[in-house]
């Protein structure tokens, strides 16, 4: 048994050194965490028995345990001699070897010298464990971007761009002048409330929001549109027709604008036929036919047909009572398109003519050019009436004027003499230009005038010439002796609805106008509505074009008050 | 917590945020606007005042279940947050009726999307994180792994005191010029290209074939070790970048927040206020 001395030495934070002595009686002394060790090292970095120490023979000797291992003096062992003054490491503590007293076999001095927490402390002290300090915080960054949305997208819209908040407080001089019909259309401050792209029509004054946005918190009002749309028509009588759909509906209901660069207009038939459905029902005495939808729910095209021309009659007939027009012109369309038949008197060539050769698209390319005599007929049907001038022709015009032409001409042949007609009285075929020797020759020569005149009305007003075509009557009234009956040649045949030739030129005419076999200019040569529903449908057509009410048909009517007009009256 | 929420009372949430969601896209579908389909349209209105109702609702769920002690569940809020919140992908993008462009009410839009997707990242984060970190530290704690490096470090200039310079200076590059995270690219890195124990440990292992043979054995004691401190260093590095990733989202989820309830605010005043 020896007795060993163990100091403890405590390293206070103060710097004082605190020791604590205890003597213990062992046969080995033991080193470990183990409380059963003689050295107990609390420290968790040392192993439960790390070494041991024993007096031999030749002095004191240290032992390391399994793999564990020491320093001595600072170089690695297993196990070693030690003697006093040596420094022994083991893990964070030093053991250092005294000289011991009397009755003491071995003496010890023990010390932390390293701390647990110091190389950690070191290595935290240059290390960032968490991101709770790094950059803003949640609440600083909230602020900013809270900030900076509310100071962007509130506070300059409102008291900086030209809006009606700013027009409360005090109205900015207008700089619209006489050539403008807007106030200034610079980008303003309110541009980040746009909800999206004004039409195209609407962008010379599209940064303008108070333009249209004229009151706060109301709804865009139609006055806001009329201001620039004086002159746009209303449907109805809005005094005789106070239908509750059409008095609350506002511009904006169908015209909506922020929803791209074309102009939106609502297409969607249910606007027209939650109306005119059951019209009939509606309205007592209503003459329109109910429809509500192109291919299942409308009435036969009634076009708007001449039926006395000279009195100024026309009536809307349906295609389905084969209705007759009554041009007062005389034109079978099957005879011209016969090339057999279609001799140029002075070429002697037959010709094949086609429809464009006489029907010409008007420069818009929707409707047809009217027909001209002297254009598209005058090649064929010459308007010659004398064989002693077999070029000479007259006028297209009114009787009497044919008349007058031909009274000058004769005259002036007679007057002036050298006619070749061989029947003509001598005074007639005098030498050109020789004077008259008396009266009665200037006479007789003006007699001879007057009677060519008649004679060559009587062949140009007769049924082979004039009244090939037209509806020659002997008139007495007229200097002429003739009268022609006004030719009315329906140019719009439904002026209630828009038919776009331009669009259907890929069509042959005769897909839709049987012209080839008409016989007769009286027969209306339009296609009925179920020719138009084979590739047309209604709103709802998957099979076909799907076509709403304003496909064909416009919502505001030129014969309807302008809609400024508070009253609703029909302007006529 | 982990994905509780997610399963909290069968789904119940998720249920409600689906039939929320197909109510609304038969609705957009069925409902043919005079026009085109935009937040003016009444059912516009209506998906933009069951959206704004939803966003000020989750608003304050987010503050509310972040209260402890109060009478409720934590599960069924976190989960009402979670489902009702993403429904709002359905409910917001519907009331745009696609149309979007560069002002305040495609910000709120974006700002909401935002604040969606960071949620998004966080329920993923706070489903899989705290697994991820637990299999990563084997059972210790941080501080354990950061006293483990910490007593290496000692161990190491313990060991290296009598050792030849070159070998010293490697520990001390080792102990002093080791660090951990640092800035936040760094920290959610996971990693140090800079790390003073991984270029020492390097630089060791070719040095310790050249050292003198007395040294030898403590040289390849020192290898070991500090092949052992970055293999610690991995693991905390691991630790803290998944912790981040925990704590990341928040500071764009809540900031986020706060400015979609502020843009929505200017977006439901502008749009009424030029109607």
């Amino acid at each position: 048994m020896m007795q060993v001395s163990i100091t403890t030495l405590n390293r206070r934070r103060n710097g004082s050194i605190g020791r604590k002595e205890d003597v213990k009686a062992c046969e080995v002394l033991r080193i470990g965490r183990g409380a059963e060790n003689e050295i107990f090292l609390s420290d968790f970095r040392v192993p439960l028995h790390l070494a041991e120490l024993h007096e031999g023979a030749d002095g004191l000797f240290i032992e390391a345990n399994g793999t564990n291992d020491l320093r001595l003096n600072g170089s690695i062992i297993r196990k070693a001699h030690v003697n006093a003054g040596d420094v022994v490491g083991i893990g964070p503590y030093e053991l250092i070897v005294t000289e011991p007293e009397d009755g003491i076999n071995i003496a010890v001095t023990i010390e932390l010298v390293h701390p647990i927490g110091d190389d950690v402390e070191s290595l935290l002290s240059r290390s960032t464990l968490t991101t709770n300090n790094i950059g803003l915080t949640k609440r600083a960054s909230s602020w900013i971007l809270a900030s900076l949305t509310l100071i962007l997208f509130l506070a300059l819209p409102l008291f900086m761009a030209d809006t009606p908040l700013t027009k409360y407080f005090g109205d900015p001089v207008s700089d619209k002048t006489a050539n403008s019909m807007t106030n200034q259309n610079d980008v303003d401050f309110d541009v980040s409330w746009v909800s999206g792209e004004v039409m195209n029509s609407h962008k010379f004054f599209a940064n303008d929001c108070a333009a249209c946005h004229t009151k706060a918190f109301v709804m865009v009002e139609d006055a806001a549109c009329t201001a620039c749309h004086t002159k746009q028509h209303g449907h109805i009588d809005k005094v005789k027709f106070p239908a509750e759909e059409l008095t609350s509906t506002r511009c904006a209901t169908c015209h909506t604008d922020h929803q791209g660069p074309h102009p939106i207009r609502a297409a969607k038939q249910e606007l027209c036929s939650d109306c005119h459905n059951d019209l009939d029902r509606k309205v007592e005495g209503m003459h329109l036919a109910n429809v509500s939808d192109f291919e299942t729910n409308h009435p036969q095209f009634k076009p708007t047909i001449w039926q006395n021309p000279s009195k100024g009659i026309q009536k809307r007939i349906s295609l389905d009572e084969n209705p007759v027009e009554v041009s007062n012109l005389k034109f079978p369309h099957k005879t011209h398109m016969n090339v057999n038949r279609m001799r140029n008197p002075t070429t002697g060539k037959n010709t094949q003519l086609e429809c464009a050769s006489c029907h010409v698209p008007e420069i818009s390319g929707a409707y047809i050019e009217p027909v001209k005599m002297e254009e598209h007929c005058g090649d064929c049907h010459l308007l010659t009436f004398d064989s002693i001038a077999p070029k000479r022709m007259v006028s297209h015009g009114k009787p009497e004027e044919i008349y007058q032409e031909l009274t000058e001409f004769y005259s002036s042949l007679a007057l002036k003499g050298g006619a070749s007609d061989k029947t003509a009285p001598k005074v007639v075929r005098r030498r050109p230009g020789t004077p008259f020797v008396n009266g009665e020759e200037k006479k007789e020569a003006l007699q001879w005038a007057d009677l060519k005149t008649k004679k060559a009305a009587r062949y140009l007003f007769s049924a082979s010439q004039c009244g090939s075509c037209h509806e020659v009557i002997k008139d007495q009234k007229n200097a002429s002796g003739y009268s022609v009956e006004p030719v009315k040649v329906t140019q719009i045949w439904q002026p209630k609805s828009v038919f776009d030739h331009g669009k259907h030129k890929d069509v042959a005419c005769a897909e839709c106008h049987a012209a080839d076999t008409s016989m007769k200019s009286s027969d209306v040569l339009l296609p009925k509505i179920e020719g138009c529903q084979t590739c047309h449908g209604g709103e709802q057509a998957t099979d076909k074009i799907p076509s709403t009410c304003i496909s064909c048909h416009g919502f505001h009517r030129d014969d309807v008050a302008i809609m400024t007009g508070s009253t609703g009256k029909t302007v006529q | 917590m982990h994905d509780g929420f997610l399963t909290y009372q069968n789904m119940k949430f998720l249920k409600m945020a689906a039939v929320l969601c197909v109510v609304a896209v038969v609705a957009y579908v069925w409902y043919q606007p005079i026009d085109e389909h935009n937040g003016g349209t009444w059912l516009g209105y209506t998906l933009g005042t069951i959206g704004a109702l939803l966003i000020f609702w989750l608003t304050w769920l987010g503050i509310r279940k972040r209260r402890y002690g109060a009478n409720f569940r934590l599960s069924a809020w976190v989960s009402a947050h979670v489902y009702l919140g993403l429904s709002l992908i359905v409910i917001a993008t519907l009331h745009t009726g696609f149309q979007f462009g560069w002002n305040v009410h495609t910000l709120a839009y974006v700002l909401m999307m935002l604040v969606i997707i960071s949620g998004g990242f966080g329920i993923y984060a706070y489903t899989r994180y705290p697994t991820l970190m637990s299999e990563n530290r084997r059972g210790s704690s941080l501080d354990d792994l950061l006293a483990q490096i910490g007593d290496i470090d000692r161990e190491c200039r313990q060991i290296a005191a009598p050792l030849p310079d070159s070998v010293a200076e490697l520990v001390v590059q080792s102990c002093e010029q080791t660090k951990i995270g640092g800035s936040l690219m760094r920290i959610l890195s996971g990693k140090d290209n800079n790390c003073g124990s991984t270029a020492a440990f390097a630089r060791l292992r070719t040095h310790v074939s050249e050292v003198e043979q007395e040294y030898a054995q403590a040289t390849r004691k020192l290898l070991v070790l500090i092949g052992k401190k970055c293999g610690l260093l991995t693991t905390v590095r691991r630790d803290i970048q998944l912790k981040a990733f925990m704590d990341i989202w928040l500071r764009v989820h809540v900031p986020m927040t706060v400015a979609l309830l502020v843009a929505l605010l200017i977006h439901i005043f502008s749009v009424f206020y030029y109607w």
